[in-house]
């Protein structure tokens, strides 16, 4: 037997001791607070000593939910009230008593109380083990939920009316508990006689009308609180459905219609992807026209589209768009289409982008057949220059390497105002 | 060249593992697949692989959960994840959990073939994307006290291999550029590999609690 | 020897507990008032009751 520490209200003493005894903690719970009462305060000792006493269970792995086998569940629950009665006697035969007048009737409610409370979160167990069952399963089956509810899995079998007549008569037996405990303290304080004494009378018993309403109250927040979630749970999956129907159900259909070209294809579902992904996620919006990073992004995203050649983009840092970061950009995007023009053939453009403390290091790299820099082919130049040319003018400075067979490196800095 | 590397291919979309076994065909020895948590630790503690492929979301706690579980009883098996994902997070969290590379789905037969051959030998692969946020966690200054420089910062040479990775050269080109062998290059990219399993650094960490890694 | 029945077991030492009592206060070497009794009296049966839960509860 040990502390039970994961279902604790103070040391987990009364619940490692229903768990040791396979019954609710609650009945353990309010057996200890009788007996305490019971006792004026002594029996509290007795708690102490067992917190002291019992090892914690702390480094046990969590037990599942032990299933409490009906058939003796209600025995140990009876046998344990009998020991907590006796205990109260025996300090009452010690005088550490409170008064007759108040323990009974005490014990009498606390134990009406205990059995309604058990009763309800048997049921609230149960429902939370269908929806939960039901939840797993019905996200993956739509089918499950045009079956009829008793077949869906996960949901307890329709309760027999023989069930159902000993869980009505347990009920009553506890509201029975609650209300003769009530009358039992008014009798014993003499309140039946005076007819003055109306209005304890009426006090006491709203008491205990609050006292066996509150398991249902609790009931009723509970299930509220879990429909609420259920429809929250709902909502988002519309919203997830709305999407993909939207954006990529659209994209597979024209690529089903396009099968035959697979440049076509290709550039379709690299779109989608990336839509796909900047989606999923979330986060802010690019700002392309503020943050240097989104505009270089949204860059080579043009340029990808526009071209049909794959751009990996890759951005460490970031920084404010200004008029000199712009030419930056614009410089890259000539650099990215040439690329993609002469070399889409041969693998994606890497873009790698460094941005810190207001300066910028762009690099452009493609695997073309690259060229020979002394020897450039007329509309080349005037591009080449329209790159460095722009660069420079913005204060920044452009470099192009480059070999035949070996592909092509455009170099793009732009240092820091040094603000 | 040595021999054939050995893997296990865990996923759980059918479709792909097919395809992967056809492009590894011939360069790399497929013993088996797995295609949820259980599986794949049973079958790498069955078939005993060199190397690992595993993919980052599956049910059931995903790879980070599998190299968890298979560390137990063979903490000598090397993983290499290979993801849709380039969510930082998820890269990050399976490389701190003991992945020694992380490469994406777009990347091609021969690509995937020599990143298996490396982390079989017990090197480290990075993809450019991988790259770009590890680059991206060790960025900007610590103050003093915090700093482990063992850990906590890049060496000059090692940022270089890495915006080469980032910038997509392979090992070779990047060993020409700087004039060092490959091997060196493997070295660097080792060294930033251990880095970022094990450094504090805020960035790192936080991605880390997020995936509850640090315990 | 068949494995015992706790629930049997447990009445049947309730019983003889109960009876000791009763047998030492009639030949007067203890002296138990009402209150004594009936606390033994109610801790006896729910330790049988206990007992007999427990034991149904056998997997």
């Amino acid at each position: 037997m040990r502390r039970d520490s994961r279902r604790a209200v103070l040391g987990g003493v009364c619940a490692g001791f229903a768990r040791w005894l396979g019954i609710d903690p609650i009945i353990t719970r309010v057996g200890m607070v009788v007996v305490a009462i019971g006792s004026s305060g002594v029996a509290v000792v007795g708690y102490l000593i067992a917190w002291a006493l019992m090892p914690s269970d702390a480094g046990e792995p969590a037990r599942r939910r032990e299933r409490r086998g009906r058939k003796g569940g209600w025995r140990i629950a009876g046998g344990v009230a009998l020991l907590v009665i006796s205990a109260l006697l025996v300090f009452r035969q010690l005088n550490l008593w409170w008064s007759d007048a108040v323990v009974w009737p005490v014990a009498l409610a606390a134990f009406g109380v205990a059995l309604l409370w058990t009763l309800t979160r048997q049921e609230a167990e149960q429902e939370q083990e269908a929806s939960e069952a039901e939840a797993e399963a019905g996200m993956r089956d739509a089918d499950t939920r045009a079956m009829p509810a008793q077949l869906r899995p996960g949901t307890p079998a329709e309760p027999g009316g023989w069930w159902r007549a000993k869980r009505a008569s347990a009920i009553g037996f506890g509201v029975a508990l609650v209300l003769g405990a009530a009358l039992l303290f008014l009798w014993a304080v003499g309140a039946l006689n005076a007819v003055s004494d109306v209005a304890l009378a009426a006090l006491v018993v709203a008491v205990a009308i609050g006292l066996i309403s509150a398991p249902f109250w609790w009931g009723m927040a509970r299930r509220l609180g879990a429909e609420r979630m259920a429809r929250a749970r709902s909502q988002e999956r519309a919203e997830v459905a709305a999407h993909l129907h939207d954006s990529v159900l659209q994209t597979l259909a024209l690529m089903q219609k396009r099968a035959g070209e697979p440049d076509e294809v290709a550039k379709l579902a690299r779109r989608q992807e990336r839509e796909l992904r900047s989606w999923l996620a979330g986060g802010e919006p690019a700002r392309p026209s503020e943050r240097l990073a989104d505009a270089l992004r949204a860059a080579a995203e043009d340029v990808e589209e526009t071209h049909g050649a794959p751009v990996d983009a890759i951005v460490v840092g970031d920084a404010p768009l200004d008029e000199r970061s712009k030419a930056l950009v614009a410089a890259a995007r000539e650099a990215l289409t040439n690329a993609a023009k002469f070399a889409s053939d041969t693998g994606p453009v890497h873009l790698y982008a460094e941005i810190e403390n207001g300066s910028a290091r762009v690099f452009i790299d493609d695997r073309g057949p690259g060229f020979d820099p002394e020897a450039i082919p007329g509309d080349r130049r005037g591009v080449r220059e329209s790159i460095i040319g722009r660069m420079e003018r913005h204060g920044g400075r452009a470099e192009i390497r480059s070999e035949p067979g070996e592909g092509t490196e455009v170099e793009l800095k732009l240092e820091g105002n040094g603000r | 060249m040595s021999s054939t590397p050995s893997v296990v291919v865990v996923d759980d979309h059918r479709i792909f593992r097919t395809g992967v076994k056809a492009e590894l065909e011939g360069m790399v020895e497929v013993l088996g697949e797995a295609e949820s948590v259980e599986d794949a630790v049973r079958a790498i503690n069955e078939l005993e692989p060199e190397v690992v492929l595993l993919d980052v979301h599956m049910p059931g706690g995903g790879g980070v959960e599998v190299i968890e579980q298979v560390s137990k009883q063979r903490p000598q098996q090397r993983f290499l994840a290979l993801s849709v994902s380039d969510d930082p997070e998820d890269v990050i969290a399976i490389v701190r959990a003991g992945a020694r590379g992380y490469v994406t789905k777009t990347i091609t037969g021969e690509e995937l073939a020599a990143a298996v051959r490396r982390v079989r030998d017990g090197d480290a692969v990075f993809s450019p994307r991988l790259a770009g946020f590890v680059l991206d966690a060790f960025a900007g200054d610590l103050p003093a006290e915090e700093v482990d420089p063992e850990l906590d910062q890049l060496t000059a040479r090692e940022r270089e291999v890495l915006r080469y990775i980032a910038r997509g050269y392979l090992y070779k080109e990047i060993g020409l550029r700087l004039n060092i062998s490959v091997k060196t290059v493997e070295a660097h990219v080792s060294s930033v590999l251990r880095k970022l399993q094990l450094s504090n650094r805020h960035e790192l960490s936080r991605w880390a609690v997020e995936r509850r890694l640090v315990d | 020897m068949r494995r015992p029945d706790l629930t049997q077991l447990a009445v049947g030492l309730a019983i003889v507990v109960l009876g000791l009592l009763l047998l030492l206060q009639d030949e007067g070497s203890i002296d138990l008032d009402g209150g004594w009794l009936a606390a033994g009296l109610t801790a006896c049966a729910g330790a049988a009751l206990l007992a007999s839960g427990l034991g149904a509860r056998e997997p």
